[in-house]
Parts: structure tokens; C-alpha cells; sequence
């Protein structure tokens, strides 16, 4: 294919940067799920129309925020990383932060519809056999809700490879570094005679995108069993 | 019947006086983007100190504008940001080949914070961000890669460049202070902001001369106003007014 | 066992409000559709609380509003079987019996899990 050590890295970071948001959002995105299902406070409905926010804003629109936000001039930039020495704009983990708010609301969405579905009375049962918040989780709803975490998980990773327009605000296009490979067929595509490049990106992202969904219709299939 | 004749040739006089006023007055620039801000300056001047003359400019990038003249459009003088387009024309005979000559040369310079302590290209090794165009869409970036490997230092500088789609870009980048500095041309620098300043030029040796040049095209070369701008833009006079905006002129 | 109950809860338009005592060992409630009975027994397991009152179950106090105390249901130790079945679906017949017994203290156990096994003969479902 004629792919130059800086395509091969693209395609590596594109599957890295999509690998740690997803596995950083996990935790995070289970959480608020947990919270929209099972509790009522005020403020709820803030938290879920700041939670799908992401996904009714174009993706410039939350690089320019996250930029704002975390550039050497911005409100946490200033007051919080600049101190520490912490630069987070034009490095791979500004493209994981801002793969991670892109994706989120999809993660979220996927395993709140999964826990909803779960039997209200199973939870009882297990809190009248004695099962305390955090044996409840991990003992009856994460189960049940697994489905929706690896379908919010698959959603997450695919929408990663495919981030574009938040990642190229603050992470920027640099080869070997936050190129990811969308950026990298903007770059082809955007040249006189870089076509065939361009093309043959296309035709690894797709690739990897067909892998990914199989795997997810296996992990699908397998029936989870526990004593 | 002598007074009839008189009569029409009287009008018919009179009407080619205008025809040939309105005709010989209007000069067609086609003139590449980079260039708006000089040739501007510099044909209003010349208006100033040639009253009837009226120029009419064209924009744009020098692949489209050359295009555009191959298919028929009204130009006089074409000014071409590459040697490439030029040729283009010259080739198919659409330019006076008499009179080609550089209207002005660019360079490539580092922009940065004031207070960095940057000097030369060496230096770059040293900083984590370095903004380019980039080399595969934007002729500067181009030459700036160019540089790199000529000066050796493509192999560490690798991983600390940061592509931008255009100059502007760069420029942007370097002034929000997110990359330690930016490359970009002479011209461009002039034109930039607050943040930065001009901390060394990319010694020319090291990348082929960014050259603009200019040329009567077979239209241009019969309009007398038109030869009269052209020796007017290889004055002094016109040369400073390049050098203002950061071209070089020799 | 003594067990005293004076809650009043609202449910849209329903309102339930009792006051009793009483000691026993096994006590029944009866009463017509929709009196209120599940709604009682969800008190009382703590899966739903009480708009105010007092539960006290052998002395111990479940709940009261004024003191402003509610041990979760967790904490309450009550069975509870619900009319429909709530087998947990993603264990087995040996997880979904073992459950409750896994989450209690060793003095509270009075079963044996093999006992329970070998008299409802179920042996060949685990």
C-alpha cells in the first residue's frame, strides 16, 4: 500500500486514543448512569441536557470550548495546569479528552437504556437478601446491564476513530503524535496528489470499523453465567 | 449636404475620442492572493500620479487566475506567487516573454514570544511545538521541510510539528501561545498580531528562492498604460513600498 | 416477635393510615383488592418509606420520622417472596438460593444449604 511510518502511526493512534477514552469513560459514564436510573435530585434534569449536550453540538463547537477551557489561557488552563506545569493542548491526551466528550453521551445513553430495562423487583430482592449499594452494582445491575455497557462501549470506540473536528482544535495535527487517522486523510486529501493515500486510510478505517462490530455481535451472543 | 457630412464626421469624432478614452484607460490586473495588499498600494499610487488611468483587479490563486486568462478572460498583467504559472502561460504564448521579471522574492521566517531565546534554526531541537503549513497543501510549509532536511534536523524535529492548513493558522497558534513558535513568510508576519515577533530568518541557502514574477500578457503589451506600470513597479519608489510589507526586492 | 406499625403514606389519591400492634409468631393480613397490604409490607421492608410514623420490630426501631431514623432495607433482614417470580436471570439455581445466605452473618445462617437441597429434592438442578 505504500504507507509511510507516519501513516502506520496514525493508525496506531487512532486505536489508542479511541481505546483510552473509551476505558476512561467507562467508569464515569456507568456512574452517571447509575445515577439518572436508580436516584431523584434536584438538578437532574441539568445534568442530563449538560450529558447529551455533546451530542447535539458539532464537534468544532466542543473543541473550541475544550480550547477555552484548557489552553494557557483558559479558565482551568490558568488557574489549574499552568501551575503544575501540566500542558494538555497539542498532546495525544487533548485528543483523548476530547474523543472522551464527544463519546460520552453516547455511553451513557447506551447503558442507562440497559439499566432501565432491568426488573425493578430484582434490585428489591437483593436489597431484602441483604445486598448494600455497591454489592447491588456489581452483584445484579452490572450484569444486567452489561449488554448496554459493551454496546455504549463499542459506540464510543467507533465514534474515537472517527473524531475529527474536536480533536483537531486541541490536539491538533501532528504526525507521530495527535495525527489520528481522519486528520491524516484530511491532510492527503487536501493535496494535489494525495488520493491514493487518502483512499487506502479510508480503507483501513473501515476495516478496523468492520472488526470492531463483529466483535461486538460476538461478545453479544455469549450468555453471562454466575454462581 | 456639406453640412451633413460635416455634422457626422464631427460626431463620429467625437465618438471615438470616448471610445478610445474608456478603452485605453482600464488596466486588468491578475494579481495572486498574496499580493492584494502591495499591488493595491501601489496601482492606487500610481493612479495618483497617472489620473484617468483605472485599474481593475482580479484575486486570486495563481493556478486559477492562469487558467482563467488561457480561457479568454480580459488581463493585462499577470503577477504569479510561483515560477510554475508563469511558465504555464509562457508556454502557450499568452505572456510577452520580453517582459518577464520578479516583481519580488519572499522568505521564510520564525515567529514567536518576544522573550524566547531562540536564534536560529538550530535552536528549534530545543522547543516541543513548531507550527508549519503543512508541506503536503501549503507551499511555505514546503519550503520550511525543505530547510529542516537541508539543515539536517528532520529526523529531531519529528513529532514536535504541528500541521496547520494554512499560514494563517500558524500564526494563529504561535499568538495563542499553544506551539513555541510558527513558520511562516516574511509577508505574513508583518501582518500578524499582538503576541509575537519575527525571531530569525531561515537562511536562504537552505530552501529555493520564493520568487513572484510578473509579466505583460500579449493583450497587456499594446496598452500603453499597462507597459508604463510595469517599468513603474521596478522604481524605487514602488520597491519600498514591497519592502514595507516585508517582500524582498533584490 | 412484636411488631408495631403507625404510618400513613399517600399514594395519589390512596391513602393508607394504621396504627397496631401485635405479637406473635405468624401473623396474617387480610383484607379486599387494594386495600393497601402490598403497600404495608413495602413499609415495612423499608422498600418504600412512610410519610411519617413509627415501625418497631421487637423492640428495635426501623423507622421514625421524628427521630428522623430509617434503616435501609438492606439492614432490616426481612424476606420477602413477591407474587410473580424474581429469579435473578444471569445466575444459577445454586447462586439464585445461595445469594441471601452469602450477605448474612454466620448466627443467622439456622439452615444448611444441603438440607434445603436434599428435602426439596432439587439436587439435579444445581
Amino acid at each position: 500500500m505504500g504507507f509511510t511510518p507516519d501513516d502506520y502511526s496514525a493508525i496506531l493512534l487512532s486505536v489508542k486514543v479511541a481505546t483510552v477514552a473509551t476505558l476512561l469513560s467507562l467508569p464515569f459514564g456507568f456512574a452517571v448512569a447509575y445515577v439518572m436510573t436508580y436516584r431523584r435530585f434536584r438538578g437532574r434534569i441539568a445534568l442530563d441536557v449538560a450529558v447529551n449536550l455533546p451530542l447535539t453540538l458539532p464537534p468544532v463547537v466542543i473543541g473550541y470550548l475544550l480550547l477555552l477551557l484548557l489552553g494557557q489561557q483558559g479558565l482551568i488552563g490558568r488557574a489549574l495546569l499552568q501551575p503544575l506545569g501540566i500542558k494538555l493542548i497539542f498532546t495525544w491526551k487533548a485528543a483523548v479528552i476530547a474523543t472522551a466528550v464527544v463519546g460520552f453521551p453516547l455511553m451513557v445513553r447506551s447503558i442507562r437504556t440497559a439499566m432501565e430495562a432491568i426488573d425493578e423487583r430484582l434490585v428489591q430482592v437483593s436489597r431484602l437478601l441483604g445486598a448494600h449499594m455497591l454489592d447491588r452494582i456489581v452483584t445484579v445491575i452490572l450484569p444486567l446491564s452489561v449488554r448496554g455497557v459493551i454496546a455504549g462501549s463499542v459506540l464510543m470506540f467507533a465514534r474515537g476513530l472517527g473524531e475529527f473536528g474536536a480533536t483537531v482544535i486541541v490536539a491538533g495535527n501532528i504526525p507521530g503524535v495527535t495525527q489520528t487517522i481522519p486528520l491524516a486523510i484530511y491532510e492527503y486529501a487536501s493535496s494535489p496528489k494525495g488520493d491514493i493515500m487518502a483512499l487506502s486510510l479510508c480503507a483501513i478505517s473501515i476495516t478496523i470499523s468492520v472488526v470492531v462490530l463483529v466483535f461486538h455481535e460476538y461478545l453479544g451472543r455469549r450468555v453471562v453465567r454466575r454462581d | 449636404m456639406k453640412s451633413i457630412a460635416s455634422g457626422l464626421f464631427l460626431v463620429l469624432t467625437i465618438l471615438s475620442l470616448f471610445v478610445s478614452l474608456s478603452y485605453a484607460a482600464d488596466v486588468n490586473l491578475s494579481v495572486a492572493a498574496s499580493l492584494r495588499e502591495a499591488v493595491t498600494v501601489l496601482s492606487e499610487n500610481f493612479v495618483r500620479q497617472n489620473p484617468g488611468v483605472k485599474f481593475l483587479n482580479n484575486f486570486g490563486a495563481s493556478g486559477a487566475l492562469a487558467k482563467q486568462i488561457e480561457s479568454g478572460a480580459p488581463a493585462d498583467l499577470f503577477f504569479s506567487a510561483n515560477l510554475e504559472w508563469m511558465d504555464y502561460l509562457k508556454e502557450r504564448k499568452l505572456v510577452d516573454e520580453k517582459s518577464i521579471t520578479t516583481f519580488a522574492y519572499n522568505t521564510l521566517v520564525f515567529v514567536g514570544k518576544p522573550e524566547s531565546k531562540v536564534g536560529s534554526l538550530q535552536d528549534m531541537v530545543k522547543l516541543e511545538r513548531i507550527a508549519i503549513g503543512s508541506p503536503k497543501s501549503v507551499p511555505a510549509g514546503d519550503y520550511t521541510m525543505q530547510a529542516f532536511k537541508k539543515a539536517g534536523l528532520d529526523k529531531q524535529l519529528e513529532h514536535k510539528l504541528v500541521m496547520a492548513k494554512d499560514v494563517r493558522e500558524c500564526l494563529l497558534y504561535a499568538d495563542r501561545g499553544e506551539v513555541d513558535g510558527a513558520f511562516v513568510y516574511k509577508t505574513d508576519a508583518e501582518q500578524m498580531a499582538k503576541n509575537v515577533k519575527i525571531l530569525f530568518a531561515v537562511p536562504q541557502d537552505l530552501y529555493p528562492r520564493v520568487t513572484y514574477p510578473m509579466a505583460l500578457t500579449v493583450a497587456g503589451g499594446r496598452k500603453a498604460e499597462a507597459v508604463a506600470f510595469l517599468k513603474f513597479l521596478e522604481t524605487e519608489e514602488a520597491r519600498a513600498v514591497l519592502a514595507r510589507y516585508g517582500f524582498v526586492v533584490r | 416477635m412484636e411488631l408495631r406499625v403507625a404510618v400513613e403514606k399517600r399514594l395519589g389519591t390512596f391513602l393508607l393510615n394504621t396504627d397496631f400492634t401485635v405479637q406473635g409468631e405468624r401473623i396474617g393480613i387480610f383484607g379486599p383488592s387494594g386495600s393497601g397490604k402490598s403497600t404495608l409490607v413495602g413499609l415495612m421492608a423499608g422498600l418504600a418509606k412512610p410519610d411519617k410514623g413509627v415501625i418497631i420490630l421487637d423492640g428495635e426501631t426501623l423507622f421514625d420520622s421524628s427521630a428522623g431514623i430509617n434503616v435501609r432495607t438492606e439492614k432490616r433482614r426481612m424476606a420477602m417472596v413477591f407474587q410473580r417470580p424474581s429469579l435473578f436471570p444471569h445466575l444459577s439455581v445454586k447462586g439464585n438460593l445461595l445469594y441471601g445466605y452469602r450477605r448474612s452473618a454466620p448466627e443467622h445462617c439456622r439452615i444448611a444449604f444441603d438440607e434445603v437441597v436434599e428435602v426439596l429434592e432439587i439436587g439435579n438442578l444445581l
